[in-house]
């Protein structure tokens, strides 16, 4: 992205997502307390979303095993919130730190394995996280969960708001990092190895490297955004990790459009109000959830930015 | 690394084979190519050309034999650091970043062998160096006008190009350049040939080719390789007199 076309292009984009940004800031008092949660909600996923998107998007790793890196930091943050109390502050680090240590571990060995391959031991990567909180009952409460998990108490506003305004702060500073992340040369690393990853490795790169360190920040996202999930959610469970809600990131940033960024952002917010105007009308969230899928892949490959003609892909 | 007897050959194979199955698609492969040489490869389709460059550029492990560098054995140093080591290749199926601007595309390149390829917080394009670097590349082989089009947009010639720009930006010391001209017109295949005989004399070059007036053009020595072995050796003019090899070769053509 170089020239004055693709210039006025990021211009634009940083244009409308500051008015964005500004607009979620000073909107809220005057929003019915339902829709601020609804807010809330559609922040903590694009967040996760995004950095999923580093993945499937930038470094063509379709991985299917994002939520388990999600729950680790949920499952952090509910146990040392509920157990001994942690801060804010502490039960955001842990969580990060865990869940980057996690896909740092899981890394070694999901790299093994590519293109679909890769698909699959993610997934089953998701599977087994899935059966840990489902089983490993003294740590994780099993079926029932961490329950009464508290909001944190910041202070730094009044009316109820303050989590809202936390929530948004940590979320612009993720959106930061992601596009510094993204223009960087390691970010054009990743493309490159989306592109072809032979011609990296002739050209001199440790491929294996740049996707092991990618897979490690996107999973030290997920934490993050499962970390403040739990405190919004007041309860984590088995099913913060299970199928639907693995696939539900993935098809967040299939819907947005997958190597944009700001696309499984918006698919973020789409998905989750979607999901909140069906369950107005029906259980079957998973089947729409399914159709939409299907819909997307086979009419907007590219998703809502590949539509609207935005990227050049 | 000890000093060699002898002046080091720039690149050496030693009995390099290499199995898939039961298919020896490169067996008891020896040659020796000297700095500065501009060595042809040749041999039928299947021959196992592509294979041999897949070897000694580290892409592929292999069966069994040595690959030395400069009198450094790196048989088991993997690809990346081949490159680092000195050693360049291109494609026969083009192989470049095609969702990339041109720019990008030798960026990309100029990074594989740069430190800054690790940074993460400051954006690309605040690298003027290294957008110097590739216009100076991109003016070197015509190119500068699609400096900012798509790779995927580009005619085949023009993609063909980059490709060799992107090896060349590696600064390699030996190059390996596998049908560098496949699928170019007569006019720029000829464009391309002189390009490839006004490289740096310093830079030892492996040529696989089969249009035949591209080879005699560049190269010094052939090798021709059948069903994996190497099947004669010998200078362009011995080469085109063996009858063993017409047949071989030029007999099916
Ligand atoms: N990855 C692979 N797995 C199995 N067989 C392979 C593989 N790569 C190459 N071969 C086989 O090895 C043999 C040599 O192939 P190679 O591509 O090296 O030939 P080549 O001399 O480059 O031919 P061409 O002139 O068509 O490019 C062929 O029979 C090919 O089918
Ligand atoms: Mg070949």
């Amino acid at each position: 992205m170089t020239g004055f076309r693709a210039g006025r292009a990021r211009m634009a984009a940083a244009v409308a997502g500051i008015a964005g940004l500004v607009l979620l800031a000073i909107l809220p008092p005057s929003l019915p307390a339902y829709v601020v949660i609804v807010l809330t909600e559609c922040r903590i996923y694009a967040m996760a979303a995004a950095s999923l998107d580093l993945l499937n998007g930038y470094t063509g790793m379709a991985s299917l095993g994002h939520a388990a890196f999600f729950a680790v930091g949920a499952y952090t943050t509910a146990l040392l919130t509920t157990r001994s109390g942690a801060s804010f502050a502490v039960a955001l680090a842990a969580s990060i730190l865990l869940a980057a240590a996690a896909s740092a571990a899981v890394g070694v060995l999901i790299l093994r394995a590519s293109g679909i391959y890769f698909m699959m031991i993610t997934l089953s990567v998701s599977m087994c996280a899935w059966g840990l909180a489902y089983r490993w009952v003294s740590l994780t409460g099993g079926d029932t969960g961490i329950v009464s998990i508290p909001r944190p108490r910041l202070g730094f506003v009044a009316g109820g708001l303050e989590f809202y305004y936390a929530t948004l702060v940590l979320f612009s500073v993720c959106l930061t990092l992601y596009l510094l992340l993204v223009w960087s040369p390691f970010g054009k690393t990743l493309v490159g190895i989306r592109d072809s990853e032979s011609r990296m490795r002739v050209l001199g790169f440790n491929v294996w490297l740049h996707k092991y360190l990618v897979l490690v920040i996107a999973g030290a996202f997920a934490g993050l955004a499962g970390s403040l999930y739990a405190y919004y959610n007041g309860f984590v469970g088995p099913n913060t990790v299970d199928l639907a809600h693995a696939m539900q990131f993935v098809l967040m940033v299939i819907v947005g459009g997958p190597g944009t960024l700001v696309g499984p952002v918006i698919g973020a917010f789409i998905v989750t109000l979607l999901e909140k105007a069906v369950s107005v009308f029906t259980e079957r969230w998973v089947m729409v959830l399914a159709a939409v899928y299907v819909v997307t892949a086979l009419w907007a490959p590219r998703g809502l930015l590949g539509v609207l003609g935005v990227v050049r892909r | 690394m000890p000093a060699a007897p002898a002046p080091t050959a720039a690149l050496e194979c030693e009995d390099v084979t290499r199995r898939f199955g039961g298919l020896e698609a490169v067996r008891d492969v020896s040659l020796s190519v000297s700095a500065g040489e501009r060595r042809g490869i040749i041999g039928p389709n299947g021959a196992g050309k592509t294979t041999l460059f897949r070897l000694i550029s580290g892409e592929m492990p292999l069966t069994s034999g040595r690959v030395r560098l400069f009198g450094r054995d790196i048989t088991h140093v993997p690809c990346h650091r081949r490159t680092h080591l000195g050693l360049g290749r291109t494609f026969q199926i083009t192989n470049l970043f095609p969702t990339q601007t041109v720019a990008d595309n030798l960026v990309l390149a100029i990074l594989g062998l740069h430190p800054s390829k690790f940074s993460m917080l400051r954006p690309l394009w605040t690298y003027r160096e290294h957008y110097a670097r590739a216009d100076g590349a991109l003016e070197t082989v015509g190119l500068a006008e699609r400096r900012d089009d798509l790779v995927r947009n580009l005619s085949h010639g023009e993609q063909r190009q980059v490709e060799i720009a992107l090896a060349l930006l590696g600064g390699p010391r030996v190059l390996l350049l596998d049908e560098p001209t496949a699928g170019l017109s007569p006019a720029e295949s000829a464009r391309l040939t002189r390009a490839i005989r006004q490289l740096d004399a310093g830079i030892t070059v492996l040529l696989i080719e089969h249009d035949m007036d591209v080879v005699f053009d560049i190269v010094s020595r052939i090798t021709v390789l059948h069903q994996g072995r190497p099947f004669a050796d010998g200078t362009p003019a011995e080469i085109r007199k063996d009858p063993r090899v017409q047949k071989i070769y030029f007999g099916e053509q």
